[in-house]
């Protein structure tokens, strides 16, 4: 069994690899905004994966604070984002189709 | 406070009526159990413990008044079996379409009007709504939803109406039509 | 190995399937709002099987709390954040992808 964690630990660490991709390529800055949330997701696994690991089971205090700043830096770069730009933002009042 | 039919949000500071005790006193509860989990379940720690739930429920009535409705344990728990059932299977839908060779989805915004006026079920709508099988809130407006959908084929308007019901039925409040 | 070991291998694998999909979907889907779906979706639930995977390897009950606490944050805070990302990208004009007929 902590062959097999270990090795889904490194997995996850490829995933990460592999996300950073999406970070050179954008095109947008909402694309390059999405990794937060990958690596938010995926880094609080890998901590806990690491606790069975390490047999340490402060790792999960870790896991913890890493995807409560995860939350936070979400909401920071979305605000930040909001601010810097000169631009009116459009208002979204007329998009979307109708339901029901 | 329950002659609002919808339980539209009114800021309260202190509780003034049995509803709002008992939010008072479940929130009080919730912090002192997060305490107790995150200190695991150290007795000494609660030196610190105390004043701290103490303030942290303080401090959640200026961010969320104490509500004036009743919450039904029942329809919160077939809400909650609702909420874990369809993360499980929009995870599947969207793990089958991402694998899929073709790539089969047909994305579209779409807007929901909410039956359910109060705010924090509204909340809680949009953001169990990103968890729905091919559902995404982008934006709460007064009345409406906008939602983004990976594929407009999909039952999204029925759904999200199951969904706004379970949440209405929690809250104990009835929807009009 | 045991019942419960070969439980959490079986959990965290296929946490980890799920992981894929949420990386897989971040690199084909064609536009931000899609990407969201993958990201929120299959990597919560990712999240939560490991999650359950490896509470059942912890000896202390406090931790298997802890472990849920933590997926229950994480659950929260991406439904958040995804929604305040595609709003946000909305705002600036971006328009969402379609298929054509």
């Amino acid at each position: 069994m902590d062959t097999i964690i270990a090795i889904v630990t490194v997995f996850l660490l490829l995933n990460i690899a592999a996300g950073l991709v999406r970070v050179f390529l954008g095109p947008t800055p909402a694309d390059r905004l999405l990794s937060i949330q990958l690596f938010g997701t995926t880094g609080t696994a890998i901590l806990c994966l690491l606790a069975v690991v390490d047999g340490n089971r402060n790792y999960l205090n870790i896991a913890l604070v890493f995807a409560l700043l995860a939350a936070i830096l979400g909401v920071v770069f979305t605000r930040y984002w909001q601010e810097d730009d000169e631009e009116t933002p459009q208002s979204l009042e007329d998009l979307g189709r109708e339901l029901d | 406070m329950n002659d609002q039919p919808n339980g539209a949000d009114e800021v309260v500071m202190f509780p003034r009526n049995l509803t709002q005790w008992s939010d008072m006193l479940l929130r009080l509860a919730s912090f002192a159990l997060l305490w107790f989990i995150l200190n695991e379940g150290a007795m000494d720690s609660w030196i610190l413990g105390v004043p701290v739930t103490i303030i942290a429920t303080y401090a959640s009535l200026h961010i969320s008044p104490l509500r004036s409705w009743h919450i039904h344990p029942i329809h919160l728990t077939r809400f909650l079996l609702f909420f874990l059932q369809n993360t499980i299977v929009s995870s599947f839908d969207v793990a089958r379409r991402v694998f899929h060779p073709d790539l089969p989805i047909q994305p579209a915004l779409l807007r929901y009007k909410f039956r359910i006026k109060a705010e924090t079920p509204r909340v809680i709508i949009a953001n169990t709504t990103s968890l729905l099988p091919g559902t995404l809130s982008v934006d709460v407006t007064d009345d409406e939803l906008l939602v983004h959908t990976l594929d407009e084929t999909l039952p999204n308007a029925a759904s999200l109406r199951r969904l706004e019901e379970l949440v209405a039925k929690a809250y104990g409040l009835k929807l009009e039509d | 190995m045991n019942l419960i070991d070969a439980l959490t291998s079986i959990l965290v694998v296929a946490g980890a399937v799920f992981f894929l999909a949420g990386t897989v979907g971040l690199l084909r889907l064609p536009d931000v709002f899609t990407r969201l779906h993958a990201l929120t979706k299959a990597d919560n639930l990712g999240l939560g099987l490991v999650v359950v995977g490896v509470s059942l390897q912890m000896d202390a009950w406090q931790d298997a709390f802890k472990l849920i606490g933590i997926w229950f944050l994480v659950l929260v805070s991406s439904a958040t954040v995804a929604h305040l990302i595609g709003r946000y990208a909305l705002l600036h004009g971006y328009k969402p992808w379609e298929k054509e007929e």
